[in-house]
């Protein structure tokens, strides 16, 4: 029994491999997947080296140099400086830390809390499922910016504080996810076999069930990125999250207004930025659907 | 000449792991007003051969690589896609296995025959009767008319009220004869019925039997049956054609084929047959199979 | 039909309490201060103090929810810091705009959404379907407010097409209103030129609004298109000699709109989170943009009216969206 429920639960090495390949396949031919993924491959080299390869590193934290202020676009600035006469390229570059590392803390923490949450909910059922289940619910209702504003609102500015926020309002879809994943899998029948065999739950939860939402779950965090990264910026744009000099890339945008039309180069970029990362995120991970789940449509 | 005939057909499925050669030079030539069934088991691509007249396989993953569909004279397989649309319905019906799936569940019947009506009188305005019908609204109105007719044709009780439900109001064998109403409502004069009755109870199947069999007779229709049950095309077709494989192995009217069965296959086939004496089939069948054994 | 349509109401009262109690949460235990929010942040120890008696903080958890609700109840949403004035008369004003921003620009996502979507699905796989799939994931990933600033830039500013912001110029009389909403009231008084004024207005913030919607409901068109394509009963139309135009637009539309419509209603109510956005740039006065005057300035009871108020249209649009299921699918019965 236990041998026959192993060769049921681990593949042979082969088939992993023809899968892996078939993977890479479908994943390089889906359109735009390998622009995107080097575009991804670049952010998220800037946000590991930004400050480093900066042309000027001390105005992501905050030098000023007002003689050199709305300086156009040039050689010596790519992007031009910004109304206090700080290089925008370097604050994009700079802004790619704070964004990404801000929007990574969102997806992981979300999707774990979510995770151990839905997965009790389906695996247990009854009045755990219901509870957890119903405020699930009822976070849904409030779109998630709404509702992160409102947590945001309470705890006041700041780069944790609207993480925290952010985090509040992303479990609950994670959780739906994962209860439905787990609904399905808990019936089938190696999982049966396996609490015949009288493993205890939190074994069957964390070693049988998890590892196989696993692939949805990846799927869904690296779309979801793109969107965490719009949000952040959304609430920092609106004046919620982190606060100037801090240079998040919605708070940019949300400086610059002021200065169009005549200085386009400091709203531009910055914009120009988001857009390319989540444009990069959510292909990535269209792709990787594609990849990852023979049987979906291609595009 | 013949009213259908289909030459040296050949049709390639393109699939993942390279191409299928479902159909391998089909010939078939078929008079006005005969019934010919073709039978022969999943797969043998008989489905196909329905298919191809009508032009409606799918093209890609379908492909065909040679061969002629020629229906009165007119070459199907050189005809435009716009010209081939204008004939689905007014010259070449179709009816499919499973009443419960064509149907659209989500307008009444009415809505679904009077539209076919309308696009058919497009073609075909003789369908509204000798006298032209001008306007919208009165064309739908004759619409609405000849569809009751056909629905009280086709033998839906109190037509006039019923095109107003649902199609899943109606029984299995209500909705066949539903789809049958909506085939014929353009009065084409070549019906093909794919497996029109397997889905079906017993007792419906011959009912619809005999409705095929009723219309085909008054209407002087040339009728095409697919079907897997030789019992079925036994009851109703004058000419049979056996498939295997995408190959017709044998053809030709239905008492030859019975009574004198020249391959192999048809010959399992029929042996499959329930008859008077098929307790003795069945041993001697048991027998041979004993032999091939040992 | 009229009893499902009670009892589906009713059915809201459960969730609008689980609502207010949900914001009762976040604003009484997370670690912030809404009395120190509330009194704003010049306000005195002793001012603190007084705000915390009046607004009943100093009684136990259980009491205070009891009086948030009967606050809600009873019309009394608190007061605006910044306005002066309760937030529910302030609501009043700012809803309609809103409103009038979303009908339109959502109008406008599902006009160009639902048949970009189903053209896209005759061939998935073909040009057009990869072109819009990848426009479709490119407008998703457009921030809304940066896509409204660039709109506004090359058409207000640069070319001067359109108005910067607001709803209607200083310069010229509104029109009385009636609805609320300015391009109707404009059309009730018979006044053209404030409907072409209004309309105007309304162009670039709807675009900026419409777009990530529109993606989304292209999408969801084109996923169950592909899934109504593949039916046996579109093999009969065809069969039937049906028009391709027919078949598509009449027979086809109406079965995958059933299947969109619930989750098209969905993210209609997630739309209504971009309205924050898009109103704070266009200056548009909806009850976006209130929220966010709100949130600079630390004014914590109107956030909470708009949020009770989001809360509120999204479960009605989604009541609607269920109704309206059950009437494109005809198997599904009232019960």
């Amino acid at each position: 029994m236990s041998a026959k429920l192993y060769a049921v639960t681990s593949a042979p090495n082969s088939i992993w491999r023809q899968n892996f390949k078939r993977a890479l396949y479908r994943f390089r031919t889906a359109p735009l997947a390998v622009p995107a993924l080097i575009v991804v491959m670049l952010l998220l080299f800037a946000a590991a080296f930004g400050p480093l390869v900066a042309p000027f590193e001390n105005d992501i934290y905050g030098a000023v140099d007002t003689g050199s202020r709305f300086m156009a676009p040039s050689l010596e600035h790519w992007f031009g400086t910004n109304d206090l006469g700080q290089d925008v390229l370097s604050l994009v570059l700079g802004g790619a830390r704070i964004t990404l590392v801000a929007a990574f803390i969102v997806v992981c923490m979300g999707a774990l809390i979510g995770t151990l949450l839905g997965a009790c909910a389906g695996y247990f059922g009854g009045f755990i499922d219901s509870i957890i289940m119903r405020s699930t619910d009822l976070m849904l209702i409030l779109p998630s910016l709404i509702l992160a504003m409102v947590i945001g609102a309470a705890l006041g500015a700041g780069l944790n504080n609207l993480i925290l926020a952010l985090v509040v309002s992303w479990w609950p879809s994670y959780c739906r996810l994962v209860r439905g994943e787990v609904l399905s899998k808990k019936e089938e029948l190696y999982i049966v076999a396996t609490r015949a065999l009288g493993a205890r739950d939190s074994r069957i939860i964390l070693k049988h069930i998890l590892p196989n939402v696993s692939q949805v779950l990846i799927v869904r965090m690296s779309m979801d990125i793109g969107n965490a990264i719009l949000m952040i910026a959304a609430l920092s744009f609106i004046g919620i999250g982190v606060k100037p000099p801090t240079p998040e890339w919605g708070l940019l945008l949300s400086l610059a207004r002021t200065n169009l039309p005549d200085v386009w180069w400091t709203a531009a970029f910055p914009g120009i930025a988001i857009f390319l990362a989540v444009f990069s995120f959510s292909i990535v991970g269209d792709a990787l659907r594609s990849a990852l789940d023979p049987k979906s449509t291609r595009f | 000449m013949a009213f259908l005939k289909i030459s040296d057909l050949n049709l390639f499925m393109d699939g993942f792991e390279g191409s299928n050669h479902v159909l391998r030079g089909i010939n078939l030539s078929i008079e006005q007003s005969e019934i010919w069934g073709i039978v022969g088991e999943t797969g043998s691509g008989k489905s196909m051969t329905a298919l191809s007249v009508c032009q409606l396989v799918p093209c890609p993953p379908g492909r065909f690589t040679n061969g002629s569909i020629l229906l009165e004279g007119q070459d199907l397989m050189a005809t435009s896609e716009a010209e081939m649309h204008k004939m689905r319905g007014s010259r070449i019906g179709m009816i499919f296995q499973d009443p419960t799936t064509y149907l659209n569940p989500a307008f009444r019947i009415g809505t679904q025959l009077i539209d076919v009506a309308l696009s058919a009188a497009r073609n075909n305005p003789s369908i509204f009767g000798e006298e032209q019908v001008r306007g919208y609204r009165n064309r739908r109105r004759m619409a609405k008319k000849i569809s009751i007719e056909m629905l009280d044709k086709v033998g839906i009780p109190d037509a006039a009220k019923r095109c107003h439900d649902y199609p899943h109001q109606f029984s299995g064998g209500q909705k066949q004869r539903i789809l049958i109403a909506m085939a014929l409502i353009g009065q084409p004069k070549l019906l093909i019925a794919d497996e029109p009755t397997t889905a079906l109870d017993v007792s419906v199947q011959a009912q619809v039997l005999s409705l095929i069999w009723s219309i085909k007779q008054e209407r002087d229709l040339t009728v095409l049956l697919i079907s897997h049950n030789l019992g079925v095309v036994a009851q109703l077709c004058s000419h049979v054609a056996v498939m295997l494989e995408g190959e017709i192995v044998e053809q030709g009217s239905i008492e030859e084929i019975f009574d004198n069965p020249a391959h192999e296959y048809t010959r399992r086939l029929l042996d499959a047959l329930p008859s008077g004496n098929r307790r003795e089939r069945l041993e001697t069948a048991a027998a041979e199979r004993l032999a091939s054994d040992a | 039909m009229l009893i499902y349509i009670l009892k589906r109401i009713i059915m809201i009262i459960p969730v609008l309490i689980g609502l207010s109690l949900l914001l009762f949460v976040i604003s009484r235990l997370l670690p912030g201060d809404p009395v120190g929010l509330a009194a704003g942040p010049r306000a005195t120890l002793e001012q603190i103090e007084a705000l915390r008696v009046e607004f009943g903080l100093d009684k136990s958890l259980p009491v205070q929810y009891f009086n948030y609700i009967a606050g809600l109840l009873s019309g009394d949403w608190g007061a605006s810091l910044i306005t002066r004035r309760p937030v529910l008369d302030d609501l009043r004003i700012y809803l309609p705009a809103t409103l009038e921003l979303v009908v339109f620009s959502m109008t406008l996502s599902v006009i160009i959404g639902v048949p970009l979507g189903i053209l896209s699905a005759v061939r998935p796989g073909g040009r057009l379907d990869v072109v819009v799939r990848i426009a479709s994931l490119a407008s998703l990933s457009m921030p809304r407010f940066f896509l409204g600033l660039m709109l506004q830039l090359f058409f207000a500013m640069l070319l001067a097409w359109f108005p910067l912001g607001g709803r209607f110029p200083f310069i010229v009389f509104p029109p009385p209103n009636v609805t609320g909403f300015m391009t109707i009231d404009s059309l009730v008084a018979g006044d053209i030129q404030a409907f072409g004024l209004s309309l105007k207005h309304l162009a670039l913030p709807s675009i900026a609004m419409a777009l990530s919607p529109m993606a989304t409901i292209l999408q969801l068109t084109r996923a169950s298109t592909i899934e109504t394509l593949n039916q046996d009963y579109v093999k009969t139309a065809r069969a039937m000699g049906l028009s391709q135009r027919l078949i598509l637009f009449k027979y086809v539309l109406k079965n995958s709109l059933s299947a969109t419509l619930t989750m098209t209603a969905l993210f209609v109510g997630w739309a209504l989170s971009g309205t924050v956005l898009v109103e704070t740039i266009f200056d548009w006065p909806g009850i976006g943009l209130y929220a966010t005057h709100s949130v600079i300035s630390q004014d914590f009871m109107p956030i909470l009216g708009v949020s009770i108020v989001i809360g509120l249209i999204f479960i009605i649009i989604n009541l609607i969206a269920d109704l309206l299921y059950g009437m494109l699918n005809p198997k599904v019965q009232y019960k």
